[in-house]
């Protein structure tokens, strides 16, 4: 054994949910920072409240509660968690021992042991707790729709900084999500069952919004929300997200979505996805835009880069008006495509080529997208 | 073996200080500092009177006036030595497309098959010495050389208003005697290195094999060993065809403050965005470059999420790319620089907020540039990228001092 002597914590957790634990944690900590604490992850150990994970960025905050720990010595200790992580991937089934000792943790488990260095717990920043004050509660799978057909259409770039993020809006029974880049836009919409005591209108960026979105992705029924000040709290099962709010004011949404459009066609969105990809094939990332040529039954997607060659892609769709031609980003249009059932049926409405198009698969979902001139 | 090319190196003498004189005639003759007097204040320019003395640009006011207590010190006016360089660039682009700018005064002209038309590079180059003079009664000193390493090192040795050509047959006959210092790329401390070697002289890089260098020195030692032999392939290339556009520049001394780097990453960050902009260009790629310690340099790069030519997102991507660098262990910086690449035509995406963030930003890198146009590229820059308080006073940077030099 590697420990020797006197020990401060000693906790053994089934490996399968250390290592989810730790995934998490690990996507929230730091991946480089001046302060090395931040890419850390603070364990946790509590005679009566059990194991937590905890890690933060100073952006995104997490603690995650583990199910079925035993502890046997309170505690706690904080250690580099891409670390901790790679070793529990390798680690065998079965359950896993932490103890801290010496200034560091040692992980047991069958036949590996590991001692990694760590930091004393009072070096973590403090995480805030969910106060449950005032709170509301949304079902998970409806949050956790809306994130995934929203969160990627955020800003990338720096300087935009509302933009950076997704708009959260609580009116009532009514709950909005809109994110958008300058170039695109994507808004889910979704209604509550009961109306909740308080509205909501907060600009989240997307990291915390994905971690939520992967955490919910195993068996949680219902989402505590809160906004307060400076950052937005998630209750959701095991963990407690929190994530800092963005500053700024969102762009007005009037007129940006296009109320009707004179010209719509409509296809699955497994067939309108992978139209483009074989078109974007002979995209270079300077020349990034398809032309889509509408003709009755028939979409023809063409692309053209100069020195690399050209594709010509045919995808059937219903449309009987005159033949149209507009200029896309397919990237844009595939982004919304990724996060709509393939067999689903999809419509694409427009009016010109230098007006917005419309993507939907539901009332609840409205993507747009700016077209690019073509030459 | 490439053509044979003719360049041109062209350099405007004492470029604020001549233009100082020249508008107040009862400053010639005398030695002239321009530059804040402030206590902090910096030599942005000397004329040839004060160097005599020792002054030189970069150097701290009280320095040079310690030197030279009877320089006349002159606050910069941008605007004047903008429209002087306006008119020099106008007079380098009626004699060849192919001007490469390095700073406000100074250029690569590159007039390769122009003799039957023009004549030769020195007389294609007395003439444009002539010209400058006779508009604008200033003088600049021309190097005409097989490429642009010779070019600059001969407009370098009749200075001020002079003309020097090393034509194919002579290059040994200047190079050879040269300290090795005159190569660019060897500061102070590779200097030292190659003495200890027993290298002084370009003549001694040569007796070098290739090899040696390039075990001792790496890269440099390539580039070294090709220089000292007068070889230079570098093109010259007007931003207009650049594959990329980036500005740099070396300090006098370390800087061991990282927000006083960063500063000057945020002008060279300023002025490169301009330069996209002026040529309709967007950048895919933007990089930082970092020199510190002796002969270490090394470059960043990122890919942005869509080309752009905001300056506020290579803002963004330039102070990440640093922040990450100096996180990793900042240390006194010798040499900042920054580059935009992988140009393409302004591209033609649409926005869906016409009049909000976006375009409130390209209409204030719009207004900055049309500033900047007319009063210089220091009338007016972010905040981050202001000059210390006694500096602004200046109302420019000391140019001058900064090797300012094109990728």
């Amino acid at each position: 054994m590697l420990v020797r002597g006197n020990f401060d914590m000693k906790v053994t957790i089934p490996t399968k949910q250390l290592l989810e634990g730790v995934a998490h944690a690990a996507a929230v900590a730091a991946n480089k920072s001046p302060k090395p604490i931040l890419e850390c992850v603070a364990i946790r150990a509590d005679a009566t409240t059990g194991v937590s994970l905890e890690a933060t960025d100073l952006d995104v905050g997490m603690r995650f509660h583990i199910q079925d720990a035993r502890v046997d010595e309170p505690g706690g200790i904080v250690v580099p968690a891409a670390r901790l992580l790679s070793i529990c991937r390798e680690v065998d089934e079965g359950d896993t021992t932490l103890i801290d000792a010496d200034g560091g943790l040692t992980v047991d488990t069958g036949r590996s042991h590991f001692y990694v260095r760590g930091e004393p717990l009072d070096e973590f920043p403090r995480l805030p707790l969910f106060s449950g004050g005032r709170s509301l509660t949304v079902p998970a799978p409806l949050i956790q729709n809306m994130i995934r057909r929203t969160a990627f259409a955020t800003a990338k770039e720096a300087g935009r900084f509302a933009l950076h993020g997704v708009q959260l809006r609580v009116t009532g029974k009514d709950v909005e999500m809109v994110a958008t880049d300058g170039r695109r836009l994507a808004r889910a919409v979704g209604s509550l069952d009961k109306k909740p005591e308080m509205d909501i209108h907060a600009i989240i960026g997307p990291r915390g919004l994905n971690l939520l979105e992967r955490i919910l992705a195993s068996d949680v029924t219902e989402v505590d929300v809160a906004i307060e000040d400076r950052q937005a709290l998630f209750r959701a099962g095991p963990a407690l997200i929190i994530s800092r709010l963005i500053d700024g004011t969102f762009p007005s949404l009037d007129g940006v979505i296009p109320a009707k459009s004179d010209h719509a066609f409509t296809s699955t969105a497994g067939d309108f996805a992978s139209g483009l990809r074989r078109a974007s094939l002979l995209t270079t990332r300077d020349a990034m835009s398809v032309e889509l040529r509408i003709e009755p039954s028939s979409l023809v997607i063409r692309s053209r880069a100069r020195e690399v060659g050209e594709a010509k892609v045919e995808v059937p769709v219903d449309y009987d008006g005159a033949p149209q031609t507009v200029g896309f980003n397919p990237h844009y249009l595939q982004d919304a495509l990724k996060v709509m059932e393939p067999g689903s049926v999809v419509t694409f409405e427009f009016t010109n080529a230098k007006s917005p198009g419309k993507l939907s698969d539901c009332d609840e979902y409205t993507y747009v997208v700016m077209p690019i001139a073509l030459e | 073996m490439p053509a044979p090319r003719t360049i041109l190196h062209v350099d405007m003498d004492a470029f604020f200080a001549s233009v100082e004189q020249r508008d107040h005639p009862e400053l010639a003759g005398r030695p002239v500092l321009v530059g804040g007097a402030g206590r902090r204040g910096v030599v942005a320019a000397a004329s040839y009177e004060a160097r005599r003395f020792g002054c030189h640009s970069a150097q701290p006011m009280a320095v040079a006036l310690r030197r030279c207590p009877d320089a006349v010190v002159v606050p910069p006016r941008g605007r004047a030595y903008r429209e002087a360089s306006d008119h020099v660039f106008q007079l380098f682009h009626q004699v060849t497309p192919l001007v490469e700018p390095l700073s406000i005064d100074e250029a690569f002209l590159d007039v390769t098959g122009s003799e039957r038309l023009a004549g030769t590079g020195r007389e294609i180059a007395e003439r444009l010495r002539a010209q400058i003079e006779a508009d604008l009664s200033l003088t600049a000193s021309v190097g005409v050389a097989p490429n642009k390493f010779l070019a600059k090192l001969a407009s370098d040795m009749d200075k001020p208003d002079g003309l020097t050509e090393i034509p194919e047959d002579r290059i040994d006959a200047v190079l050879l005697p040269l300290p090795v210092r005159r190569i660019p790329g060897i500061g102070p401390s590779a200097e030292q290195r190659l003495s200890r070697m027993g290298i002084h002289t370009v003549a001694d890089v040569r007796a070098e094999g290739r090899e040696t260098l390039v075990a001792r020195l790496g890269v440099h030692g390539e580039r070294l060993f090709e220089l000292a032999h007068g070889r230079d392939a570098r093109f010259v290339v007007p931003d207009a065809r650049a594959k990329s556009i980036s500005q740099e520049c070396t300090f006098p001394v370390d800087l061991a403050d990282p927000d006083e780097v960063r500063a000057v990453l945020v002008r060279h960050v300023e002025s490169v965005a301009r330069r996209v902009r002026r040529n309709g260009f967007r950048a895919g790629v933007v990089q930082i470059k970092v020199r510190y310690g002796a002969f270490e340099t090394i470059t960043r790069s990122k890919t942005l999420a869509q080309p752009t030519d905001a300056t506020s997102e290579f803002l963004g991507a330039a102070d990440r790319l640093f922040g990450a660098w100096a996180a990793d262990g900042f240390r006194p910086v010798r040499l900042i620089g920054f580059g935009a690449s992988r140009l393409v035509d302004a591209d033609a995406q649409m926005q869906l907020f016409q009049d909000r963030v976006a375009e409130r930003a390209r209409r204030l890198d719009r207004a900055v540039d049309a500033l900047t146009e007319r009063f210089g590229h220091r009338a007016i820059g972010r905040a981050t990228g202001a000059l210390r308080d006694d500096e602004r006073a200046d109302g420019f940077e000391h140019e001058e001092g900064l090797d300012r030099r094109d990728a």
